[in-house]
């Protein structure tokens, strides 16, 4: 049984703990600048990539987007089991339930994430003309729950705050770069990491504006994925011996 | 099941922690703890440091599981651990509304339970102040009033007043004895007990086992 009352008043006070943290504030707005300009300046200087249907500076604060999509959203679901592991086992055991507790956690995970989306949003429309302005949201939006929910996974398995963000800053990096087809890879490489598809989604609202359903559709599969996965290692992770 | 009295009953409770990485090891904490915690009464749980008396109350609260043995709990419970275990950015207010309706509390009953203990335990000014803002003692006053905001039937109270001033201490003691006569159950960890003839009934984990050394008259 789920108490309203106080999943509702949990997700207010999460939310207000995570934009009470200084260091949370600054990251959600200096890294989808510097990786979102920095990546499209630095690829700027090169000539065009092959096999690559955008221009490079464009292909480049794709990258950056998706990286600080990503990693920030990761950062903060880590953060966001880490911080509050004890307090959240106390919690449980004087009425707050697990059910209330994840919902409280997953709740969090996806205001925390439109935050994001929407900051690398704007960020990354200073440079680029886009053909579809909601393909890139739909894209980024994705690939921000898709990391959340990672950031309660790794957040359960490598529960420090040192050694979860650097297997986090890893995870996004080598997704980024070798999920988005920049490099060249293996197409089955490609598509086991989760960004390639919203990478897709990204490159066609960026050039072309044309719907693919397929690259939803996955996206949606991976997001499942990932969401079962968290729900599963923080329900069983979480368990005292009153259930 | 609990008798009449007896509010909290755990029978031949064991508890190894197992660790892989890096290497396999086992940590054998208790093995074969029994204990009742009663109305009316305070119960103290004595024991060196490392002797496995957090783990056993986590167990009787039902925070961890226990490898083996049984636990029968009656009436609502109020767990104070030793360590802090509270949202460091929430304020002390926002702390007990949090927990409050985690307790089923109404927002009028956690009002009135919020002020009588912030006066009673001397926080009331610090009450919009984020708890990682507070001092150690004031941190654990407030650790301590979260347990008690509900009006708990067991009290469970792993060291609660560590880092307490003398006022503060004594206001401690008082709380409680006005809670054990008004019918709840308290029982108190310590690896040091000032005020033994204050406790009822008192058991000593030594080995992992628990031997009652002092029982009420």
């Amino acid at each position: 049984m789920i108490d309203k009352g106080m999943v509702t008043t949990g997700v207010r006070y999460n939310l207000m703990t995570f934009f009470r943290n200084p260091f949370n504030l600054a990251a959600l707005i200096l890294l989808p600048l510097i990786a979102i300009e920095g990546m499209g300046y630095a690829l700027g200087t090169m000539p065009e990539l092959p096999g690559i249907i955008a221009m490079p500076e464009e292909e480049g604060r794709m990258m950056g987007a998706l990286f600080s999509t990503s990693f920030l959203t990761g950062l903060m679901g880590l953060f966001q089991v880490i911080s509050s592991r004890e307090a959240d086992r106390r919690l449980n055991v004087v009425g707050g339930g697990r059910f209330g507790l994840l919902f409280m956690r997953v709740s969090t995970i996806l205001i925390v994430g439109i935050f994001v989306t929407m900051i690398n949003y704007l960020i990354f429309i200073r440079g680029v003309d886009p053909a579809s302005h909601h393909l890139i949201v739909l894209s980024l939006l994705s690939v921000s729950i898709m990391y959340g929910f990672f950031g309660v996974i790794i957040g359960v398995i490598v529960p420090h705050d040192l050694e979860g963000s650097l297997v986090m800053v890893f995870l996004a990096d080598m997704d980024v770069f070798l999920g988005s087809g920049v490099f060249e890879t293996e197409e089955w490489i490609q598509r086991t990491f989760p960004t390639h598809y919203p990478s897709r989604i990204l490159e066609e609202g960026v050039v072309e504006g044309t719907f693919t359903s397929d690259y939803a559709l996955f996206s949606i599969l991976y997001m499942i994925v990932l969401f079962t996965a968290a729900l599963s290692i923080f329900y069983v992770t979480s368990r005292g011996d009153l259930g | 099941m609990c008798g009449d009295k007896v509010l909290v009953r755990g029978k031949n409770i064991h508890k190894t922690y197992k660790t892989w990485f890096p290497f396999p090891r086992k940590i054998e904490v208790l093995k074969g703890a029994s204990l009742e915690i009663r109305k009316n009464e305070i119960t103290g749980i004595i024991g060196e440091n490392g002797s496995g008396k957090s783990t056993l109350m986590k167990i009787l609260v039902g925070e961890l599981k226990k490898d083996e043995g049984v636990v029968d709990r009656r009436g609502t419970i109020g767990w104070c651990p030793q360590e802090l275990r509270l949202y460091n950015r929430l304020t002390v207010n926002e702390t007990f509304r949090l927990f409050g309706e985690a307790y089923g509390l109404s927002k009028d009953e956690i009002y009135r339970s919020k002020r009588a203990l912030s006066v009673r335990l001397d926080f009331k000014e610090y009450l919009d102040q984020r708890v990682d803002r507070l001092s150690e003692g004031n941190k654990q006053k407030v650790n301590l009033s979260i347990s008690l905001m509900h009006s708990p039937d067991v009290l469970m109270l792993d060291e609660p007043y560590t880092g307490f001033d003398w006022k503060t201490y004594e206001s401690f003691w008082e709380i409680s004895e006005e809670l054990v006569k008004d019918g709840t159950a308290i029982a108190l960890i310590s690896h040091i007990i000032e005020k033994k003839e204050k406790l009822d009934r008192v058991y000593e984990l030594e080995g992992g086992k628990l031997k009652e050394v002092k029982k009420v008259v």
